[in-house]
């Protein structure tokens, strides 16, 4: 009863309040800071070339084939090990990110980068072919000055 | 002297002559209150997504009300006859999106129940530990948008910093942070990566701790209180009849949970405890979820020990191109909302025949005319918060 | 003669401009103070520290488009936003900020500021009324009765006060007393703090507006300057009645040291922190438990505290 009139109850949260109001923010001022994601992220995904090079991809199709949302197109042409894409599109835009391409590719071919910043006016824009998965990612991160 | 209707009784009414029964009777037919009728959502602040209500009100006391469902049908049913069984997963996330390991869980074991696949004990730890980090995750989100919604702002910020650790987590070992598509058919997609355990213990450390934050601010707090004892009752019986299930009814003093009534994974090899309360109202449910935030906790951590102490492979391997044998299955898990079952026809080939979803926020969903009538606006708002729906398991 | 009229306008210009001033930074601060007490920063994008905030968001629903909804009564939809900010405003003419700093001194200050306050409900039930939409006029309908019966507490509360300083006049209020009213009228106090959360609309009783529920009560159909202008008189009766507790249980400007506008000021914003924090921390109350906590517990607490107050005033 007495509790009650004195309104312990609520000064417990009010106390819990100010505590918090006199602490430091743990949030992160996105467009000037940003957070880096870990290795694992599944970001956009990207093309990996040899060292001279030369494609990975043995144009073999298996990612076109396991993506969930069917925005892989490839074509290849060449027997064997001569054997290299010609066509290949990743449809950002339709993308899932679940990176059952990466999974699946025999030869390792296609990786996770950590770049998000996929939000985009340009439909086009988001349509990537060969040569643009190919481009370092980095460029393309949204800058502010501070 | 009879009175036939509104005219005469209002010559009659002008003269002042006085009323008998039956005149009376037509004067309440004449001053008739009409109920208000208002659209609640699909674009409403607190129907968490786009769920909406219509409401016959009087005053501001609901006489009647009725569930709109189907803003959010994407079909993925239907979607699922058309994927391989692989390709199904990254659906699974996008059903309860707060809670995508729990998703994902419910339907791989589903399936490897139907293909009789055995799964290497570290992988089913390692989804134990995953589903019960999104329970938590799921429990957090639960409570930020419950406490808004009644008004305490603060609680969705402190509940948003600890779910953006386990986010952290999540991301760390799957990639995603909120559709992670981490399983997989007979395993998990890798082994955790290097550092994960550790962080994952600060979290446990930490988060007994942060709860106390939320208590401070609500546990007690005479105006919670009243905001939620004794509103939106449900008895056993009637929560039982109409397919509640998860922590709802754990709230009416229900004890039933898959994770102890019907054991999957590791659950039968792991302490915990079940949260039951009887008080069937909107403060039962959140003592339910509150203790089994903890709870969960306590599993994760238990998970964590043994993770440490026995490395193994994470994966049984299944082919390719996956095709099950010919049959039907059921298997539910317990998801944070309920319990979550996976009804798969197989035809063998690599497609299933059909997929149905036993979704736990849509049984819950249509418990909410009986909880609300005769109770006001404000108190409706309390009622969806505490039977914690996701629209996109709803709809489907 | 001239001399007087052109003394008067400056005083009211300064008093305006200021008082709108503070309140178009009171929302920064609001949203400053919420933002730290929830681990987060609050606006930081506008201005270092987001310090021009306030301006931007004025441009930005000075430039918005007039909505009216297709429904509405024309006339009173335009008028009941102006009601609400006019009677707000207006207000602050019998304010003493200090000793010799006011725009007009009329011995009945406490009964004009109450007055005009209720004629400021008007506004609200007419947006509620005229915009056509269910959600504004269970809105309005709530802030009738929300404001309507708080305003008798409110009233009462401040009749303890009254009583020992025997004037309506504001100034006179602060010059009586010696030290604080507070340390006579502790009850009244809490009374008037509760009554005042309720009489402008905040947490935990801003059931009018109650964004989770009616969406946003009585201007949900309203954007633009109309809008603002809500929002602005939402904030100025903030102030007033911060400036009112300061004035009558706080000693107004007296205080040792500092210059008497700077101690009305650290005691104004101590009570507009206050609304900020209540405001970070609890829920909202639902409507029929509100009117009960005013009508079954605080109405005899502050009977009994004005029966009290006249026994002892008696007795000594």
């Amino acid at each position: 009863m007495i509790a009650k009139a004195f309104m312990t109850d609520l000064m417990q949260g009010l106390q819990r309040t100010l505590k918090y109001f006199f602490s430091k923010p743990v949030t992160v001022q996105y467009p000037k800071e940003k957070l880096t994601p870990f290795p694992r992220f599944r970001g956009f995904i990207r093309l990996v070339v040899n060292e001279d090079g030369s494609h990975k991809c043995i144009a073999c199709g298996q990612c076109a084939r396991v993506c969930p949302a069917g925005c892989i197109t490839v074509k290849g042409e060449g027997k064997g090990k001569e054997r290299h894409p010609v066509v290949f599109d990743i449809n950002f835009g339709r993308c899932i990110y679940c990176a059952y391409c990466v999974e699946i590719c025999p030869v390792d071919a296609l990786e996770t980068t950590g770049f998000y910043e996929g939000a985009e006016y340009d439909l086009d824009w988001l349509d990537f072919d060969i040569n643009k998965l190919l481009e370092d990612y980095k460029k393309w991160e949204r800058t502010f000055k501070k | 002297m009879a009175v036939k209707d509104e005219k005469q009784f209002k010559e009659l009414f002008a003269k002042g002559t006085s009323l008998g029964k039956v005149e009376e009777d037509v004067m309440r037919e004449a001053f008739k209150t009409q109920d208000l009728w208002v659209n609640m959502g699909p674009q409403h602040p607190s129907t968490h997504g786009v769920l909406r209500l219509i409401l016959a009100l009087q005053g501001e006391r609901i006489v009647d009300m009725e569930v709109v469902i189907g803003y959010l049908h994407r079909g993925t049913e239907k979607l699922g006859e058309f994927k391989t069984y692989h390709q199904f997963i990254p659906l699974t996330d996008r059903l309860d999106y707060i809670a995508a390991n729990a998703m994902n869980h419910g339907y791989v074991v589903a399936v490897e129940k139907l293909a009789e696949i055995e799964v290497p004990e570290r992988a089913e730890y390692i989804r134990v530990l995953m589903a019960e980090l999104s329970r938590i995750s799921s429990h957090l989100l639960w409570l930020a948008t419950h406490a808004l919604d009644i008004g305490a702002m603060t609680v969705f910020l402190y509940c948003f910093r600890e779910r953006e650790m386990i986010l952290d987590l999540f991301e760390m070992a799957t990639g995603g942070r909120l559709t992670t598509t981490y399983f997989r058919i007979g395993g998990v997609a890798d082994d955790l990566p290097e550092g994960f355990i550790d962080k994952c213990k600060e979290f446990c450390e930490i988060f007994p701790e942060r709860v106390k934050d939320y208590d401070d601010l609500l546990y007690k707090n005479r105006i919670w209180l009243s905001r939620t004892v004794n509103i939106a009752k449900i008895s056993a019986e009637k929560g039982l009849s109409l397919g509640l299930s998860g922590p709802s009814i754990r709230g009416s003093g229900v004890n039933w949970d898959l994770r102890r009534s019907n054991p999957y994974s590791v659950y039968d090899k792991l302490d915990f405890e079940v949260a039951v309360f009887d008080g069937c109202d909107v403060y039962a449910r959140y003592l339910v979820r509150r203790k089994e935030m903890l709870e969960s906790c306590k599993i994760v951590k238990q998970c964590l020990e043994w993770l440490e102490k026995n490395p193994g492979p994470v994966r049984a391997k299944v082919p390719k191109v996956f095709k099950p044998p010919v049959g039907e299955v059921y298997a539910a898990v317990e998801a944070p909302k309920g319990e979550l079952g996976y009804y798969i026809v197989s035809d063998g080939s690599t497609r299933p025949y059909r997929i149905k979803i036993r979704a736990p926020s849509f049984a819950n969903l249509m418990s909410l005319p009986e909880m609300c009538k005769g109770h006001l606006v404000a108190d409706v708002i309390a009622a969806i918060g505490s039977i914690d729906i996701v629209l996109g398991e709803v709809d489907r | 003669m001239l001399h007087e009229i052109g003394l008067a306008l400056l005083r009211i210009i300064v008093v305006f401009g200021v008082a709108l001033l503070f309140v178009a930074y009171l929302t920064y601060l609001e949203r400053k103070i919420i933002g730290h007490m929830q681990v987060r920063m609050g606006p930081m994008r506008v201005g270092p520290h987001g310090l021009l905030q306030p301006i931007a968001d004025g441009l930005k629903l000075f430039f918005k488009e007039d909505i009216v909804p297709y429904e509405a009564y024309k006339l009173t939809f335009y008028v009941a936003p102006l009601i609400c900010l006019v009677c707000a405003l207006v207000l602050f003419a019998v304010i003493p900020v200090s000793k010799s700093f006011m725009i007009t001194r009329i011995n009945i200050g406490l009964l004009y500021v109450l007055s005009i306050a209720s004629v400021g409900v008007l506004g609200i039930i007419l947006a509620g009324w005229a915009s056509g939409s269910k959600y504004s006029l269970l809105g309005g309908l709530r802030s009738a009765a929300q404001m309507f019966s708080y305003e008798i507490f409110l009233g009462f509360s401040l009749m303890g006060p009254l009583m020992i300083a025997g004037s309506l006049d504001l100034a006179k209020i602060v010059e009586v007393q010696k030290v604080p009213m507070l340390i006579y009228q502790p009850v009244a106090f809490v009374i008037y703090i509760i009554a005042a959360l309720g009489e402008i609309n905040r947490v935990p009783f801003d059931l009018p507006e109650a964004e989770s529920e009616l969406v946003a009560g009585f201007h949900t159909e309203y954007s633009g300057m109309k809008f603002a202008y809500f929002f602005l008189a939402e904030y100025a009766n903030m102030l007033v009645v911060s400036a009112i507790a300061t004035i009558v249980f706080l000693a107004g400007w007296k205080g040792p040291f500092l210059p008497g506008w700077v101690w009305f000021l650290i005691k104004l914003f101590a009570f507009v922190y206050f609304f900020i924090w209540v405001r970070a921390t609890f829920p909202r109350y639902r409507y029929d438990q509100f009117m009960q906590i005013g009508w079954k517990i605080m109405l005899p607490i502050v009977l009994a505290n004005i029966v009290v107050t006249g026994i002892v005033m008696m007795l000594i």
